[in-house]
């Protein structure tokens, strides 16, 4: 081994870190180092309600409160039954027989005047 | 953690168990690495407080970067020496390469190891051979000291410094050839014998 070797050698002895270094470099690490957390604690995830399931699977809680209106008028109208309704649908279901139909109720009367 | 444990974990492992929130695995990491750090510092700069500084520097970028830290890609000590390096070279740019000082604190040898003399004599060494470290060319000094005092192999080497294995082998190679001019004229002052 050569002179400059021995030198070098020597020079690889470690170099003491002081107390004042590391208390700094280790106040560091605890003032950057992510926060533990602990094994287990699992982000507790909440279960749907049975009305949250339904709402989404109609699209939503407006949907379903049209649906519920539209359902609720229905029933009324089926319960009822007023008469303005009752003649229309005499009509589309042929129970309701129409032999004239006046489309110009107020001609006549326009007509006998002249 | 048990300090046994410790003693085998990888420094990988210690980062990722830091990231994880680990208190001892910070311990543990900063007790194997600043002293090669400090090391390197203080022989790339001749300047044992900003030898500190620079330590100090390099472990708060290495716990900043932890959480990022992918195992397996890259060795922490090389990622570290890398560091280390730059923050010197910033250092030394900007003191308008400063001339090297003789270092005050050279490690002293164990009470009762030698004679009062032979410590002098090799306090002398020391510091010739950082005088004679300083006056190398910076890329010749920086590799000088990763193979023959941080005891580095070339292919880290080359990952530290960037550059292919036969750049480093040049290097190093110059740089011996330069510090042994460097120091035989000096020979017999430093307790050689003359050949």
């Amino acid at each position: 081994m050569s002179d400059l070797d021995k030198l070098l050698t020597d020079a690889a002895r470690p170099v003491p870190v002081s107390d004042q270094l590391m208390a700094r470099i280790l106040a560091d690490a605890a003032r950057e180092q992510p926060i533990q957390k602990p094994f287990g604690s699992v982000a507790v995830v909440k279960r749907p309600s049975f009305w949250s399931i339904i709402s989404d699977l109609f699209g939503g809680n407006g949907v379903l409160a049209g649906l519920a209106t539209v359902a609720c008028a229905g029933v009324y109208l089926g319960a009822v039954q007023p008469s303005a309704v009752t003649e229309v649908t005499a009509f589309m279901t042929g129970d309701l027989a129409v032999e004239a139909l006046d489309f110009m109720p107020s001609i006549d009367a326009l007509l006998a005047e002249e | 953690m048990a300090k046994d444990a410790q003693l085998e974990i990888s420094d990988d492992a210690l980062l990722v168990l830091y990231a994880n929130g680990d208190p001892d695995a910070a311990r543990a990491l900063a007790a194997r690495l600043v002293p090669r750090i400090l090391g390197y510092a203080t022989r790339l700069l001749g300047d044992r407080t900003e030898a500190e500084d620079i330590a100090q520097e390099v472990m708060l970028r290495l716990w900043r970067m932890a959480p990022d830290w992918r195992p397996g890609e890259a060795q922490v000590s090389t990622w570290v020496y890398r560091v280390t390096a730059n923050l010197c070279t910033d250092r030394l740019r900007a003191a308008k390469r400063k001339q090297a000082q003789a270092l005050d604190d050279v490690a002293e040898p164990q009470d009762g190891a030698a004679s009062v003399v032979a410590q002098m004599i090799d306090a002398d060494r020391q510091a010739a051979l950082e005088r004679a470290l300083a006056d190398l060319p910076e890329r010749q000094r920086e590799a000088v000291i990763l193979r023959h005092i941080e005891g580095l192999a070339n292919p880290q080497i080359a990952e530290v410094m960037q550059i292919g294995v036969e750049a480093v082998e040049s290097l190093v190679a110059r740089g011996k050839r330069a510090l042994t001019t460097a120091l035989s004229g000096r020979r017999g002052e430093l307790g050689y014998k003359e050949t």
